[in-house]
């Protein structure tokens, strides 16, 4: 506990401070237009953050992460738009209050819900990661290998609407992460000649290619967003009966904090997930859908409440589990940081400096929501024609003041056009980008440790480790399967 | 990013499309079990088995393929290309001419693919980005960049 | 063109003003690594005696290979200069086809060092290096050894070692310096090729125990860790970075700039900011660094038609 108080002092530097905010606005206003993401902000901030030190990259991407979850609701509550796929179950109740012309105080609910979410689930990292950290030296290899199989499996199988279009896009991120040099070998794979990519693919180019272009151009073709007409009306929440939501936030909290950790689920599931708790543990579930202040409560809580909690696993075994969390890690690749325990022994600064940011940035939230509400319900008024543009210059130049390479940005559109490609046919794009974090990963660890074992295959399942790893993995993949016994939903 | 149950905006995408998509996943799927076939020993392990898996993986959504239209978020398909074409002039451009001087153009153009149709609008938002630009990446940041026509090298 | 005949035929116009705008310092490696960070304790300093300020571009790619490419081939004319880093910038063109030669540079000066070194972890039997040699002698392979890659000072000095005293190691390359320390701890490999840098943070905390470095003489950062030719074992191994420019850039610039970097070296602030990241800092002035630079290739060369390393 110590430990992570020596971070404090490093998050309250000045420029570290100064990063959270701009960060938490910044998120908030992404968070806030429709079709743009934290993953959207975070992939354009990416290249740039080469430059900065790592508790100002980390401090803003935290902020964007915590702010984005919020700015989600701003449109779910006035527009019925969603502004993330996080805030879907936020518009259920938040819509029909605002209808109801109580818009401020179901943005309240949202600001003050998300805000406690922030809080549970920055704790629980705080908790949970450092310890997880003594148990990941017991991980060889051979683990490293199985965990890497589990977070691909689990991503692929849990994103898609189809299982073989899911692990598709997990083996063209693997087949992203075999070019290059052969870390074992120094052998060329899949270069053809072209030696800019000789070293490998830079993983920041990727990211920014693959998260950013697709929306910008998705953007081109919803003219509808800043056409709107939304308005504060009505009171606001007052302190008294914010308190009465703490039993709700505890729920949902919980909740969140566990989909964080699972790999492949997301702060979407998290919200419809408490929704549906909340609703089953009330005693009057007739009012939700119509304006029940919990139903935003709980969906706000528990997408704010995946987000530190997903950052778990990246750090302690660098293990990303969805593509904010591979974000975050690209932005410590990025500084030198490789997430595991040797982070938290040499820059315990930096990762426990972090682990205060994304608490932080949990108050910075609330301050700048109350503070800035109208500046953000005038964001929804941009139009989408011009930010789609500016989203994409800003990619360029981002992914060019990174590696100084024009090939680099030729590459980033080529990205660019493989997500766009991929995501109109039903392939999902995260696991791409996992598959290029976690392919190399699995393929390292596999061949050292066959390097270790002499060849021994046994050995790969000779550790408890290992063992409740395979049996996670054979539940995963067995999920579709009894998936398909049930009744289809509409939905699927 | 999603869970979530489709959220349809009504782009299309029909079924020659998806059948095309899952041909060229196949064939980027060959093209690496073909690259690990050239490999060494342990090199050789994963490209095969991921380029394999790639095959057979849209083998089995072509089996699955259907016959209706679907629907997705992202762009329509015809726009969507339009907007990378502008984007590949832009890139090419940029190493010319610099990338500030053709965003003057860039942004003016999207726009109008984009449908906006408010000239002043435009205007402004172009001269207002491309001097927010020039300001943070230019000055504050001092990055080499490609030289800048309109700034005169 | 060798570097000497580049010299010698150079005719351009005496550049006594030089320098006259910003100069570009080439990093063949990303923000935050240790190239990086050695350069970027450089620049203000650099900035100071050079009176013009000093833009720090990063080139990373192909394990190095782009960015020193970008230096051999940049326009000589004194205002591109990189950090060289050694062994890469020999080995790269030696192992295959690469973009650049080593003689398209100049060394101009030598900067830090930072030693290889062969730790155990901290409840390993081993206690000293003859200790460990002996077990693989009779156990040939049963040692596992991670390093920090193929190609890499570290790999090179694990097959040195195992040259030398005829030991058979089993090489576990691994994807940095960090996954190769996490598995050292958590006891997953026999031991690891690291550089002393590397390794010193969890020697001070006792999490590893450090059996010998491959430095030239005993190290001021840790004196009580052996070199390996002073325990018999005559292997030397170092990482070593210095600045560069293109071949064919003016003698008198060369001259002008090593100045400037020699009186960086020598700053105490540079020397202590250096002891902080456990990097030492060992300048050597251009004649001497361009030798020294020669020996190591032929070394290389001789290494790799002996026996490839990959």
């Amino acid at each position: 506990m110590i430990e992570v108080l020596s971070g404090l002092p490093h998050a309250l530097l000045v420029d570290s401070i100064l990063a959270m905010i701009v960060g938490t606005a910044a998120g908030i206003l992404v968070g806030a237009i429709p079709g743009l993401t934290a993953t959207l902000a975070m992939a354009l901030l990416l290249p740039f953050t080469y430059t900065m030190s790592p508790l100002v990259a980390l401090g803003m991407m935290a902020g964007i992460y915590n702010g984005s979850m919020y700015g989600g609701a701003i449109p779910a509550i006035l527009m019925r738009i969603p502004g993330t796929p996080s805030a879907v179950a936020t518009t259920f109740d938040g819509y029909p209050l605002a209808q109801a012309g109580r818009a401020k105080y179901a943005l309240h609910i949202a600001l003050v819900s998300s805000t406690a979410g922030s809080i549970i689930s920055a704790l629980a990292l705080m908790i949970i990661a450092p310890p997880l950290v003594t148990l990941a030296l017991k991980f060889g290899p051979i683990e490293y290998f199985w965990v890497a199989i589990f977070g691909l499996t689990s991503v692929s199988l849990l994103l898609a609407g189809a299982p073989a279009k899911g692990l598709a896009s997990a083996m063209i991120g693997v087949a992203v992460g075999l070019v290059g040099m052969d870390m074992m070998t120094g052998a060329e794979r899949l270069v053809f000649g072209v030696r800019h990519i000789a070293g490998g693919v830079d993983l920041a180019v990727m990211l920014t290619g693959l998260f950013a272009i697709p929306p910008a151009l998705a953007m081109l073709a919803s003219p509808s967003a800043g056409s709107s007409r939304a308005d504060l009306t009505g009171a606001g929440l007052k302190l008294r009966e914010a308190i009465t939501f703490a039993r709700t936030w505890f729920r949902s909290g919980i909740i969140g904090v566990i989909i964080g950790i699972m790999p492949g689920a997301g702060g979407n599931l998290a919200g419809i997930l408490s929704y549906a708790e909340e609703k089953r543990a009330a005693r009057d579930p007739s009012r939700f859908g119509k304006g029940d202040p919990r139903g935003i409560a709980a969906s706000e809580c528990a997408n704010n409440a995946d987000n530190a909690s997903s950052l778990i696993p990246t750090l302690a075994l660098g293990v990303p589990g969805n593509s904010v969390a591979a974000l975050m890690m690209g932005a410590m690749l990025i500084q030198g940081l490789n997430p595991g325990p040797a982070l938290f022994s040499q820059h315990a600064d930096v990762v426990y400096g972090f682990m205060w940011q994304m608490l932080l940035t949990a108050f910075m939230m609330l301050g700048l929501g109350l503070v800035g509400a109208k500046l953000f319900v005038n964001m929804l008024r941009i139009p989408a024609a011009l930010l789609a543009p500016m989203i994409l210059i800003i990619c360029s130049l981002g992914t060019y003041a990174s590696t100084n390479a024009m090939a680099d940005v030729w590459l980033m559109l080529a990205f660019g056009v493989t997500g766009y490609v991929l995501s109109r046919s039903g392939y999902p794009i995260a696991p791409i980008v996992l598959g290029a974090i976690l392919g190399p990963m699995a393929e390292s660890s596999f061949r050292q440790g066959l390097l270790i074992s002499r060849g021994d295959p046994l050995s790969f399942v000779s550790s408890p480790i290992s063992i409740i790893l395979v049996v996670a993995i054979l539940a995963i993949l067995a999920l579709p399967l009894l998936r398909r016994r049930k009744p289809r939903t509409p939905a699927g | 990013m999603a869970v979530t149950p489709e959220k349809a905006e009504g782009n299309t995408v029909r079924p020659l499309e998806r059948l095309a998509v899952a041909l060229l996943v196949a064939l980027v799927g060959a093209v690496v079990t073909w690259d690990g076939t050239r490999q060494d020993g342990a090199s050789a392990y994963f490209p095969i088995a991921v380029g394999s898996a790639m095959i057979v993986l849209s083998v089995i959504s072509i089996i699955r393929l259907g016959r209706d239209t679907r629907l997705t978020d992202e762009a329509p398909l015809v726009r969507g290309f339009a907007g990378l074409a502008l984007l590949a002039v832009f890139i090419a451009l940029a190493g010319q001419i610099g990338f500030l001087t053709a965003s003057l153009a860039f942004i003016p153009a999207m726009a109008v693919l984009g449908g906006d149709r408010n000239a002043v609008r435009v205007v402004v938002g172009t001269l207002a980005f491309v001097i927010m630009a020039y300001v943070v990446f230019h000055l504050a940041f001092a990055q080499p960049f490609p030289a800048e026509l309109i700034l005169g090298g | 063109m060798t570097a000497a005949a580049a010299i010698a035929i150079f005719t351009g116009p005496a550049l006594a003003e030089w320098p006259e705008k910003s100069l570009e310092l080439i990093v063949a490696y990303g923000a935050g690594g240790g190239t990086d960070v050695t350069a970027r304790t450089l620049q203000p300093l650099l900035e100071k005696e050079l009176g013009q300020s000093v833009v720090i571009v990063n080139r990373p790619g192909a394990a190095g290979e782009v960015g020193h490419a970008a230096l051999a081939n940049a326009t000589p004319d004194g205002y591109t200069i990189g950090i060289l880093n050694l062994p890469p910038m020999l080995t790269i063109p030696i192992t295959k086809d690469a973009a650049f030669k080593a003689d398209q540079i100049i060394p101009v000066a030598g900067l830090v060092r930072d030693p290889s070194a062969i730790s155990v972890p901290g409840n390993s039997p081993f206690n000293t290096l003859d200790e460990l040699i002996a077990y693989a002698k009779e156990n040939p392979g049963a040692v596992t050894i991670g390093t920090t890659g193929v190609g890499t000072d570290d790999h090179l000095a694990m097959r040195y070692l195992a040259k030398a005293t005829g030991a058979e190691f089993t090489h576990v390359p691994f994807a940095s310096a960090g996954a190769a320390r996490t598995a050292l701890m958590g006891g997953h490999v026999s031991a690891a090729a690291l550089n002393l840098g590397e390794a010193m943070p969890n020697a001070q905390e006792g999490k590893v125990k450090i059996l010998a470095h491959f430095g030239s003489e005993p190290s001021a950062l840790a004196p009580d860790v052996p070199t390996a030719k002073s325990l018999g074992v005559d292997v030397e191994m170092l990482s070593e970075r210095g600045i560069g420019v293109p071949a064919g850039t003016d003698p008198a610039i060369v001259e002008k700039l090593a100045a400037a970097i020699a009186a960086v070296a020598n700053d105490p602030a540079f020397i202590e900011r250096n002891k902080e990241l456990f990097t030492e800092v060992a300048y050597k002035p251009a004649a001497e660094f361009q030798q020294h630079v020669e020996k190591l290739r032929g070394d290389y060369q001789a290494m790799w038609d002996e026996s490839p390393w990959q």
